[in-house]
Parts: C-alpha cells; sequence; structure tokens
C-alpha cells in the first residue's frame, strides 16, 4: 500500500508552481548545507519553519518537528564532544565537556537538519506525488526516474504508517508497547519492506509498465506566473548563499 | 476461447501446488473456482498471468492458450494484455497515493491519448462511484472502496480473461450484485472464491472445486447452513456504548467533507453473538476501531459492567481481529505468534489444530485465508470478554467462519461480526445493527 503525506489547502505555498517549488527545495536545501554562517543558517531554517506554518498550520507543523525530535536530540547530545583541541566552555576539572567550536559546528548542524527537514516536508505536504512527478518529467528526468522516486516517496509514509499498525497490534495483543518489542517490530517492517520489492515489481509489469517511456495523463495548464516564481525560487536560495 | 491444459506449478523446495490442473474457459461463460484457503488459487491466478514464474520463483509448466496463442510465450507486461487478475488483499494491490493517479498507471502503459485518459478515469471512478474520492489519499479509503479501487484498476488494464481472486470480499451486498452485473460486459471470467456466495446462484456457466491440486465439478452441499447459537446464560460481561461520536475528514481531498459517526445505543453482552452490516464506507470498522480504543471519541461514554472504560483498558477487553489480518501479525513463524500470547508450548500446539495451523510456517508465507486463522488463534489464547470480527468471513470458507464464532462464543465472549455476506445475515439468530453513512440504527 501507499500514502501520500499531501494536505489539501489553500495556501501561498500550496498555489506555487510545482516546478518552481521543486527549484527552490533542491537550491534551498543545497545553500542550506553550503552555509558557513550562523545567522543566514539560523534565517534559512526559521524561513522554512514559518513557511510550513503558513501553509500548513501550527499542528502538521508540531507533527514534522515530532518526527525529527529524536535525531535532534541525538545531534544535542552528541555533537558537542566532536572537537576536543578548540577553546573549552564548559568543563569538568581538566575534563573538557564542550568547546565553542563544537558548539558552534553541533548549532550549525541543528540549523540545517531542521531546515532540510521542513523544507522537504513542506514539499509533500504542498504538492501531490503525481505532480512532483509532472515536475520532474518537465525537467526531462526519464519516466522509469522519475517513476521511482514517486514510488520511493510514498513509500516512507506507508512504511511509517505499518509501523504504527505493528505497534498498534502489539499493544492490542499485549496491553502495552514494551521496549522488548521495538526488535521484532522492525525486524517485521523490514521484511514488509523487503517483500514489497518483488510484489511491486510485479504489481508494475501486471500493469504493463517496461520502463519505456509512456504519456502522462496530466499536463501543464498557462501559468502567466511561472517566470516570476521560478526568478523567486533561484533568487532567494542564492541570496542566502551569497550572505557570507 | 482460453484453454488451460496440464497446468503444473511449484515453489522452490516445495511440493506441487497443482499435478495436472485443465481448464476451459468459453466467451461469456464466466466461470468459478472455489476451494479452501492454501490450496492455490492466488498461485494459480499469479501462474496464468505470469508473475509466479518470474517474481516469486516458482516452476510452472503446462500449457495456456487464448485462441491459437501461446499466453505462456508472453512477458507479464505483453501478458497482461490477454489476462489480468484483481489482487485478493485490497492493501498490497495499491501502487500509487492517489486513487485517480491509481487508475491512471496502466492508462499510460496502455499509450492512450491525454484526453483519453482523462474520460477513462472519470468514467472507472463513476462505474465503481469513486467519482468523490478522485483525489483522496488511497491510504484514507475503507477496506470495501480499496476493493473497489482494485477492480477499476483492472478494468484499467482492459485485459480479455479478467481473473477475480476473491474479488467479492469486502464488497457490500449491493456491490457484489453490481460487480456480478459488470462481469456480464466481459469476455471472459474467471472467479476464484472460497465459499459459494449467494450472490453467484445461476450466473456461473460451470463451477469448479480446487482440492489436491486438481479441478473437480462442485457439487452444491445439501446441508442446511445454521448459525451457531448465543451461548445465553454465559452473560458475565456487558459492554454498552451511548450517545457515541466521532468525526474525520480526508486530508488530502479538495471537498472537505467530514465523516460523522454517531452511536445512540449499543449493547454487546459476552456469551453472545451480534452482527454489523452496511455499505462500504459506512464505518463499520471505524466503529470497531472506537470500541477498542484505537480511535478517540468526540464524545458519549462506553462502559464496561456499567463503569466507564478508557481506551487503554479497552484494548485488552476487546479482541479486534482486523480486515487486512497481515497488519496484525509481525512475528516470523505462526509458532512465534501463537507462542506471544500462551502460557506453555502444549497451549500454543493445541491451539494450532484448533485452528488447523501449522506451527512452522512462516507468517510472510501464509495464505490470506491461513492468516486470518492465526490472527482469530491469536486473540482466541488470549480470551477476551469481548471480540470484533471485521469481515472475517472473507477468504475463509462459511465452516471456517462459524467454527470460529462457536469457538469464541464457547469461551464466552461477545462476538460483533462485522459482514457484508447475504447468507449469513439472512440466517444470523443474534441481534443485528446497521450502520448507515456513520449512524448506527
Amino acid at each position: 500500500m501507499r500514502s501520500g503525506t499531501y494536505i489539501y489547502k489553500d495556501s501561498f505555498y500550496h498555489r506555487f508552481d510545482d516546478r518552481a517549488k521543486l527549484i527552490f527545495t533542491l537550491l534551498f536545501s543545497i545553500a542550506l548545507i553550503a552555509s558557513p554562517s550562523f545567522y543566514p543558517a539560523l534565517s534559512m531554517m526559521l524561513l522554512s519553519i514559518l513557511l510550513s506554518l503558513f501553509s500548513v498550520g501550527f499542528k502538521e507543523s508540531l507533527l514534522n518537528f515530532k518526527r525529527i525530535l529524536l535525531l535532534v536530540i541525538f545531534i544535542i547530545i552528541f555533537s558537542p564532544f566532536q572537537k576536543r583541541d578548540a577553546e573549552s566552555i564548559i568543563s569538568i576539572g581538566s575534563f573538557m565537556l564542550i568547546s565553542r567550536d563544537s558548539l558552534f559546528s553541533s548549532v550549525m548542524i541543528l540549523f540545517k537538519f531542521v531546515g532540510i527537514s521542513f523544507i522537504f516536508s513542506l514539499l509533500l505536504e504542498t504538492e501531490r506525488i503525481e505532480d512532483i512527478v509532472r515536475a520532474l518529467r518537465y525537467f526531462h528526468i526519464s519516466y522509469s526516474a522519475s517513476l521511482t522516486i514517486s514510488m520511493t516517496l510514498s513509500l516512507i509514509p506507508a512504511l511509517s504508517y505499518r509501523y504504527s499498525e505493528i505497534r498498534e497490534a502489539i499493544e492490542l495483543r499485549k496491553g502495552k508497547t514494551e521496549l522488548s518489542t521495538l526488535f521484532p517490530s522492525l525486524v517485521s517492517l523490514i521484511v514488509s519492506a523487503v517483500k514489497l520489492i518483488p510484489e511491486n515489481a510485479s504489481l508494475l509489469e501486471e500493469r504493463g509498465f517496461t520502463g519505456e517511456e509512456r504519456p502522462s495523463y496530466r499536463s501543464y495548464g498557462m501559468n502567466g506566473f511561472i517566470f516570476t516564481q521560478m526568478l523567486l525560487s533561484v533568487i532567494i536560495p542564492l541570496a542566502f548563499f551569497l550572505w557570507r | 476461447m482460453i484453454e488451460i491444459c496440464n497446468l503444473e506449478l511449484s515453489y522452490e523446495g516445495e511440493e506441487k501446488i497443482f499435478s495436472s490442473l485443465s481448464l476451459k474457459i468459453e466467451k461469456n461463460k464466466p466461470v468459478l473456482i472455489i476451494s479452501e484457503p492454501g490450496c492455490g488459487k492466488t498461485s494459480l491466478a499469479k501462474a496464468l498471468t505470469g508473475t509466479a514464474s518470474k517474481f516469486h520463483s516458482a516452476k510452472v509448466s503446462g500449457s495456456f492458450f487464448l485462441d491459437s496463442l501461446d499466453l505462456f510465450s508472453l512477458d507479464v507486461p505483453e501478458r497482461k494484455n490477454y489476462v489480468a487478475r484483481s489482487i485478493q488483499n485490497p492493501d498490497e494491490a495499491i501502487l500509487f497515493p492517489t486513487v485517480e493517479n491509481e487508475i491512471a498507471f496502466p492508462l499510460e502503459q496502455r499509450c492512450l491519448k491525454r484526453e483519453e485518459m482523462r474520460k477513462e478515469i472519470s468514467l472507472l471512478l463513476d462505474r465503481y462511484d469513486l467519482l468523490k474520492y478522485r483525489d483522496a489519499d488511497t491510504a484514507e479509503l475503507s477496506g470495501g472502496e480499496k476493493r473497489r479501487l482494485n477492480l477499476a484498476t483492472l478494468d484499467a488494464i482492459s485485459p480479455k480473461l479478467f481473473i477475480y481472486d476473491e474479488a467479492f470480499d469486502e464488497l457490500s451486498a449491493s456491490w457484489r450484485k453490481r460487480l456480478l452485473e459488470l462481469m456480464r460486459e466481459k469476455e471472459y471470467v474467471l472467479v476464484l472464491g472460497s465459499h459459494y456466495l449467494f450472490e453467484y446462484e445461476n450466473f456461473f456457466e460451470s463451477t469448479y472445486e480446487l482440492c489436491d491440486g486438481s479441478l473437480f465439478p462442485y457439487e452444491k452441499k445439501s446441508v442446511p447452513f445454521v448459525f451457531p447459537e448465543s451461548k445465553v446464560g454465559l452473560c458475565e460481561h456487558t459492554l454498552e456504548i451511548s450517545n457515541l461520536t466521532f468525526s474525520q475528514s480526508h486530508r488530502a481531498m479538495r471537498e472537505k467533507k467530514t465523516f460523522d459517526l454517531t452511536v445512540p445505543t449499543m449493547r454487546i453482552e459476552s456469551g453472545r453473538a451480534y452482527l454489523l452490516e452496511g455499505e462500504n464506507g459506512a464505518g463499520k470498522s471505524t466503529l470497531a476501531r472506537l470500541i477498542t480504543g484505537i480511535l478517540e471519541k468526540r464524545g458519549g461514554s462506553i462502559t464496561y459492567d456499567g463503569k466507564a472504560v478508557d481506551e487503554k483498558r479497552r484494548k485488552t477487553l476487546v479482541s479486534y481481529l482486523f480486515q487486512n489480518p497481515f497488519n496484525q501479525l509481525y512475528l516470523p513463524r505462526v509458532q512465534d505468534e501463537l507462542m506471544s500470547v500462551s502460557s506453555s508450548p502444549e497451549e500454543a500446539e493445541r491451539v494450532a489444530d484448533l485452528f488447523s495451523l501449522s506451527l512452522t510456517d512462516y507468517t510472510e508465507e501464509l495464505s490470506y485465508g491461513k492468516a486470518k486463522m492465526l490472527q482469530a488463534a491469536i486473540y482466541y489464547i488470549l480470551n477476551r470478554p469481548f471480540a470484533i470480527f471485521d469481515e472475517v468471513d472473507s477468504a475463509i470458507s462459511y465452516r471456517d467462519t462459524m467454527s470460529l464464532l462457536t469457538l469464541y462464543l464457547e469461551r464466552g465472549s461477545g462476538v460483533l461480526m462485522i459482514s457484508h455476506d447475504e447468507r449469513i445475515i439472512s440466517s444470523f439468530g443474534g441481534r443485528i445493527y446497521h450502520m448507515r453513512e456513520g449512524r448506527l440504527e
């Protein structure tokens, strides 16, 4: 089974052209990854959060944050231990706990991770998968590659759905979800994911897929603002990229 | 004419499933094959579409002809012009996250013009009453709606031979009749089922029973269908629902129509059987999830022996057998699944016998029907005062359905059965609840 993350709303970002949005997401992510300075990275993270709040609302934005919370905690806990030979900020006796450089680098990792997660989540929440495929094909990405990307994008929420079903099944059976059941549920999830490979290949071929280029049932209508939107999609990330 | 001769099939390292299966299907003369779960119906469908040998390392031999065309000589994508199947597990059949996209894919593979595709999509959505779900997320559809989507996709492939693998399961009575009407329009039809439905009467030209790898003419059982009596006198516990309300909406849909569920009053006593029926998407499974505590109610009360019980407690009071059994199984083997709830290996062994299961089987390799039996066996061991069977009768025989119900009732469980089966509904002895567009009557 597949599942999408698209949420129907009428926000500014929803109305933004899918091709421009795809370009914006990619350039924004590159600019954020490449950003070496504190303020540009912070601004970009805040922009992605603001866009999310205005496009899908507080509840969905909070859910997006909850999904990455565990990784955020790991970054906060482990990153400060990285650079041992820099200026110390906190130390216990002669043991340096956190250095200035390691604190800076962990904050930067955090900004980049949160910003990229939000901007990609936003793409999937404001565009249907088939529209992302349409945009990819517009940029001459091959039919097979676009299909693979679309199936992968819809597989992630589907596996997350499957995982929640397993946890639900365990809770119904045991009355609670114990830590000891985490391993079997993860194994079951991996088995399901592996099983999906021949099943999906089989289903695709049974519906006639050969890998050859095929016409799409979706097309682009007239969009008078596409040039402006494309321009914005390039200028905004570029401005951040040049801000050092 | 479709002609299958001396079909043999075996999976790697396993015994032959068919030894010399032969079958003829004539134009406009639909054929029905009935068998117990795990006898090879789905394997037969996979062998004919070519996926058994290509994707499941099965050895297939014999011949399969449409008039003079050797279908076994064609690769899967080419063969789909002549033969295609509906998938038994509707969850497994879905490839795309949007209803429209799911139907569009086979049309794109047929290289239709864009306008033709759009017309065809609308036509198929209308035919299967899915127009309102055009932009809906496929994961948010009910079981019956997923089934209809799968059938619409099959029509979009447009083969000569349509194989319907347990396609009537999860469909409401009115949709079962409609599906038969739609089948009349197809050239060649092969239906695979686990029991002889009430609706099949006078439809099929020939009916066979698949048993021990061979086909035999099906003999209609003369034994009257007897529903087990409720175990009156065992009423020790009561689950009462009053003024229950719940609402949800499809998040991907342009039209934000909220689905509202209301249950003015409902009472389930242990040791008694109840039946819940209604159209697809009426809210039967949602009600089951609310009773079990998987979903959180918006208003109203649910009490157990007169005392209010929260979601967490209800999870331990009510056994809920999901519509799709595989969503409830997560351990590698049948033995592991049963041992996860048994107090001893002997108990697991005894229950496996009772539910006709083999302890050494791998759960992922079980047939849909066998998975249902395992799901029922797990909750049988847990022995809770109440149980909800969500369309447990699909993919298993009437005999097995009745034996499951009897086993649970004998233990003193109050069983709420969700079913679309006219035969079960008409002969049901207990109280019947009707769900109409989210309202329990």
